[in-house]
């Protein structure tokens, strides 16, 4: 039997005992479709309009990165992990810099450390802001989407400016950044800042969390409880929304985390509602970390240490890095023999766990909520299928 | 001709010469911590080893059919806690495949624990392993992949097939060091100067 051609009766789809069941069909959703962001297959079996069960079908953009890595130098590696999580790819190269460095015990100056810092944030409030505009869109919204990547351009314009790059930037190296910021790049950075707080996020909120309709759309619908997004394995801002206030900048501090305040907002009851507030309060988070961050920049300082030996070698033995990228935890696991580069590697994509969870908050929702739902676990096929 | 005022007027800087980081050898010292979760398991289960290869947190060795069991304790020992499967991953060294569980107790201590299995095998064969699913329900796509990419049957997994690869791949598994790829050879693209 080809796949997904299964039919799932009431019982099994959990809605026993409701009245006017009629026979449920199945339908492809994707893998070309817009409202899956990127190409993804969900098989869903529907009973009218009521999803009965989505089960994603994924792989459609997968080239083995695992395999491919093997056997390269481990500076060689960074480029090509940009590719994974394409929206936020500074994550991407500073966990494979943070492995070899942890792994070495490299300490970087604290100029390299500020500086990584804010590029972090900046890219974490590009993402984010994707994802207002995109989750606008799904639930049917288009004039947000507009907004936000409008917002979005000047912050990618400033990533240029540093790095050369608008999205895919392979700017950070084993021991530090490839080179400093250009003159005056702060003092935009800052007016970034001014104009992000002061003007496009009062009109996100005008637009979108603070509209009525959204609220009634979003509350209620797709509920993940805190059990169950802790035994799913979901992190990121799928598991706060669920009351979970883990983050792995607290947590694990890297960076100058430990020396700057923030806040990790956590939702309440874990539906739609809940992810997307969690998101919108960590752009101000994310504003705020980066005008602590300009102020602890030091003047003085080598942004690449000398300290980092020609030749890069792990010892022998298993390393497990972790750090907190917008979609979630985000883990490469290294697996050395001593040689120049890694045996194995594997990468643990935030998204790729917590599109687990789409089954569960799907069920028993209408189909466009469970567009809506997959809208708010926000995720990047280039990382899910890898 | 070189502009004279295009000169930088600061001279250039000196090189701070630093020590060159020297990579540890020998296995990572135990924190506290560490020593106590490690005591407290050997007393429940005198089967289990510190794996040292494991450098980045306590590698904790487990005979292969005492794996649930094992983190079955972990995920609920009031010292442990481990309620985040954080990743599930297999490693092909050739005659054995070694499967990785790395647990980290997010609520309170946020602490890491791995626990690592041997898994000896001959040939194409798949070694076996329980599957987890049952004590985390998030293990169901990770324990698919490594399925499907190195080729480790979880027994008891509910559906246990492709997931990245298309479902009718014939070519095994990619990640075993054996296998062989079997595409033609792509032309090289090479511009002509």
């Amino acid at each position: 039997m080809e796949k997904g051609s299964e039919v799932y009766t009431a019982e099994e789809a959990g809605r026993l005992g409701r009245e006017g069941i009629t026979e449920p069909i199945v339908i492809n959703l994707g893998p070309q479709h817009p409202s899956t962001h990127g190409v993804l297959r969900l098989i869903t079996t529907l009973d009218g309009e009521t999803v009965l069960k989505a089960q994603p079908d994924i792989g459609y953009l997968h080239r083995n990165w695992e395999k491919i890595v093997e056997g390269w130098q481990y500076p060689q590696i960074i480029p090509f992990a940009d590719r994974n999580d394409y929206i936020s790819a500074i994550f991407n190269e500073w966990l494979v810099c943070k492995s070899v460095e942890d792994a070495l015990g490299i300490e970087l100056d604290k100029r390299a450390e500020v500086l990584r810092t804010i590029f972090a944030e900046l890219n974490r409030l590009i993402s984010h802001q994707l994802w207002f505009g995109t989750y606008a869109m799904d639930i049917g919204a288009f004039t947000p989407f507009v907004y936000a990547l409008r917002d979005r351009e000047w912050g990618y314009a400033l990533l240029e400016k540093a790095t050369g790059a608008r999205q895919l930037y392979a700017f950070f190296r084993i021991g530090g950044l490839r080179n400093d910021v250009p003159d005056g790049w702060i003092e935009e950075l800052s007016q970034y800042l001014d104009y992000f707080e002061k003007e496009a996020y009062p009109q996100y909120v005008d637009l979108l969390t603070g509209n009525e309709i959204f609220i009634q759309r979003s509350e209620g619908v797709g509920v993940v409880s805190r059990d169950v997004a802790l035994a799913f394995g979901a992190t990121g801002p799928v598991l706060r929304g669920s009351g979970v206030p883990y983050d792995v900048r607290k947590a694990h501090p890297y960076g100058v985390y430990g020396e700057v305040e923030f806040e990790v907002p956590v939702g309440e009851h874990g539906d739609n509602l809940d992810r997307a507030m969690v998101r919108m309060k960590e752009m101000l988070e994310s504003v705020k970390i980066i005008r602590q961050c300009v102020e602890l920049l030091p003047e003085e300082g080598e942004v690449l240490t000398s300290r980092v030996p020609r030749v890069l070698k792990l010892p022998e033995g298993n390393y497990y890095t972790r750090l907190e990228s917008p979609r979630g935890e985000v883990g490469l696991w290294v697996v050395s023999t001593g040689g120049l580069g890694p045996y194995r590697m594997k990468w643990r994509a935030p998204s790729f766990v917590n599109l687990q969870l789409l089954d569960h908050m799907a069920r028993g929702e209408k189909v466009a909520d469970l567009i809506a739902a997959l809208g708010t676990i926000d995720i990047i096929l280039g990382e899910v299928d890898r | 001709m070189v502009d004279e005022e295009k000169q930088p007027k600061t001279p250039p800087k000196k090189p701070v010469v630093k020590p060159k980081v020297e990579a540890a050898s020998g296995p990572v010292p135990l924190t506290p911590r560490q020593e106590e979760g490690l005591q407290r398991l050997k007393e429940k289960f005198p089967f289990v080893e510190r794996d040292e290869k494991v450098r980045s947190s306590l590698g904790i060795q487990v005979p292969p059919e005492h794996v649930k069991e094992v983190l079955g304790f972990l995920r609920d020992d009031p010292f442990f806690r481990c309620r985040h499967l954080s990743c599930l991953s297999a490693v092909d060294w050739g005659e054995a495949i070694e499967v990785a569980y790395h647990l980290v107790n997010i609520e309170e201590k946020a602490d890491e624990w791995a626990v690592t299995v041997k898994l000896p095998y001959q040939g194409d064969e798949l070694p076996e392993v329980d599957s987890i699913t049952d004590l985390w329900p998030g293990a169901d796509w990770h324990e698919r992949e490594a399925y499907d990419l190195v080729g480790v049957r979880f027994k008891g997994h509910p559906d246990l097939r492709r997931i990245l690869l298309p479902e009718g791949f014939a070519g095994g598994h990619p990640l075993r060091k054996s296998f062989v790829d079997r595409r033609p050879p792509r032309q090289r693209l090479v511009r002509i100067r």
